[in-house]
């Protein structure tokens, strides 16, 4: 045992603390900056959008230009369905790309897998849709709701891709272990073991990836395109709330423009609201994996 | 049911480092074959040798013979998945899977092995969590999550699940050293009942616990078997320094 005492020097002790203090202001500041804007766009959507919001706009198809009135029934379901189809398509590959990745990755196929996701990822989303418009329009001859939902699928497969890699991988390595132990494969273990274990987190990444290209207006300009009437099937044209958002923001009209905020409201509802539900949906869940 | 595993000059490399070195050794059935030694001396690696669990590690590599009855485990005729609902394994700390219900967590391998089914299952569900003396805590929870059950009974829950297989040997890795003294008196009443059915090799770093549980004791140090005997021998007559030096605590 040394005799030695620490003396604690005060002056250095006081300027340690000052410095502490400083930096929890920064990151105080720093939290501001990003929180309060946001705060204030979302604020004024739910303020204006909600002031604007009526069943009409709703229910119905658009009034003409100039005279006002009417709705956004059929962008509201050209939306759901152009991010549906989008969904139906985006999810078993993302996943199941995602799951090659984490659990048969460890090769080439695997590491140029992960390059490309990561760097699709990163792509500007006008690249998605110009692909897509190379791909079916350019093909069909026409506008179409399928090529707006191939443009979206573009950007949602790697996100989700990635999300279900990682989420894989933090399920620990004795979780497989066990399964293999009882003489099961590694399908089964990857699909009844590791997959569910992990299913709070993928969720997570579908979420966050359906939130990105439910808002998404620049690969649907020129696949999806626009439409004033309902959609006559997944080959033609069709309207969506960020295609509409734009075109009457845009527009000379103010009735355009306060229709435009409504229509961010219910964009903006339909994320909150189908997130809210998964979340609660999923809780059950997590609740009964925690052991409660 | 019980087999008897028979190991020839079996090698384990990982990389260029051998933590298992010619191991010759025959593992009676229906018995309790403890393995001890200081940590890091290749308990581990020989026992996960024992079902091919270094199949999954790609730095290792396994060389020699594994016998279990008379089929080599490494040829060509034996798949290793097959094997494994064969030989056993519960691990060190106890791993039940949280998404499953207890329920879930025994009847999930030999449902797909199609074992059982139906009322059937539902025997083999009480059957096992009887053997592992767990029935009488969870037979009103069944339904409930695996991981709502305190550590000792997790662990419980892992025997009864690799008992659910229906293996001839069974594997444990230390299977108490992560849990308190009343729960580790119960995993070690278990296994000297399970001993009647099954062939069982168990590492342990604690003496007095191979003293309680084996009839047969392995003393490994670096990756060689120093000493194999009938644990009463070799406990009280060892024969070689090291084990003797070991076993009195004077390393280790
Ligand atoms: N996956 C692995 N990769 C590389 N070395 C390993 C691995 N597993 C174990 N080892 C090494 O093998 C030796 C024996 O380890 P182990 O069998 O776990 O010892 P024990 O169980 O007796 O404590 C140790 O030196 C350990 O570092
Ligand atoms: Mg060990």
């Amino acid at each position: 045992m040394s005799t030695e005492t620490f003396v604690v020097n005060p002056v250095r002790l006081r300027l340690r603390m000052v410095r502490d203090h400083a930096m929890v202001g920064l990151c105080v500041l720093a939290l501001a900056a990003a929180v309060v804007p946001l705060v204030w766009i979302l604020w004024d959507v739910m303020a204006i959008g909600a002031a604007n919001l009526s069943w009409a706009f709703l229910t119905e198809l658009p009034g003409p230009p100039t005279v006002g009135g009417g709705g956004w029934a059929n962008a509201i379901v050209g939306s759901a369905v152009v991010v549906g189809m989008a969904m139906l398509m985006g999810v078993p590959v993302g996943v199941g790309a995602g799951i090659y990745m984490s659990e048969y990755g460890d090769n080439v196929l695997g590491r140029a897998t992960r390059f490309l996701s990561e760097v699709l990822a990163g792509i500007p989303s006008i690249v998605a849709g110009v692909v897509a418009y190379g791909l079916i329009v350019v093909t069909m001859g026409r506008f179409s709701a399928m090529s707006g939902a191939v443009a979206l699928a573009i950007l949602f497969i790697p996100v989700v891709a990635i999300t279900t890699q990682e989420a894989l991988r933090l399920i620990p390595r004795d979780q497989r272990e066990a399964s293999f132990a009882l003489g099961m494969a590694e399908a089964p273990t990857t699909l009844r073991v590791v997959l569910p274990a992990a299913m709070g987190n993928v969720l997570t990444g579908v979420m966050i990836a359906t939130a990105r290209i439910a808002g998404e207006t620049a690969p649907l300009l020129f696949t999806a395109f626009n439409n004033r009437f309902w959609m006559e099937g997944l080959d033609q044209p069709t309207a969506t709330i960020p295609v509409n958002i734009y075109a009457y923001a845009i527009s000379p009209f103010p009735e355009w423009h306060d229709q435009a905020w409504a229509g961010a409201f219910v964009l903006l509802a339909i994320v909150l609201v189908s997130n809210v539900i998964a979340r609660t949906l999923w809780a059950r869940r997590a609740r009964f994996m925690r052991g409660e | 049911m019980a087999e008897r595993m028979t190991t020839r000059q079996l090698t384990v490399r990982f990389g260029n480092a051998e933590a298992v070195r010619r191991v010759d050794m025959e593992i009676p059935p229906r018995s309790v074959t403890a393995i001890i030694g200081p940590s890091g001396c290749g308990k581990t690696t020989f026992l996960r040798a024992l079902n091919r669990m270094h199949d999954f590690t790609p730095v290792a590599r396994v060389e020699g013979s594994v016998r279990l009855g008379d089929r080599e485990i490494y040829g060509n005729g034996m798949n290793p998945v097959e094997l494994r609902t064969r030989v056993g394994m519960v691990f060190q700390r106890p791993n039940p899977f949280p998404t499953m219900s207890i329920r879930q967590n025994v009847t999930y391998a030999p449902k797909r092995h199609g074992l059982a089914r139906g009322p059937e299952l539902e025997e083999l569900v009480e059957r096992v969590l009887r053997q592992a003396a767990l029935w009488d805590e969870v037979k009103d929870r069944l339904d409930h999550s695996a991981t709502s059950l305190s550590g000792g009974q997790q662990q419980r829950l892992c025997i009864a699940r690799a008992l659910a297989v229906e293996p001839q040997v069974l594997l444990m890795d230390e299977p108490a050293s992560a849990l308190d003294p009343t729960a580790t008196q119960k995993i070690e009443d278990l296994i000297y009942d399970l001993k009647q059915e099954y062939t069982i090799v168990i590492v342990t770093h604690n003496m007095q616990q191979a003293g309680r549980v084996s009839d047969h004791t392995a003393f490994f140090y670096m990756g060689h078997l120093i000493e194999y005997g009938a644990t009463d021998d070799l406990f009280t007559n060892p024969r070689n320094e090291r084990t003797e030096a070991y076993i009195t605590g004077r390393f280790g």
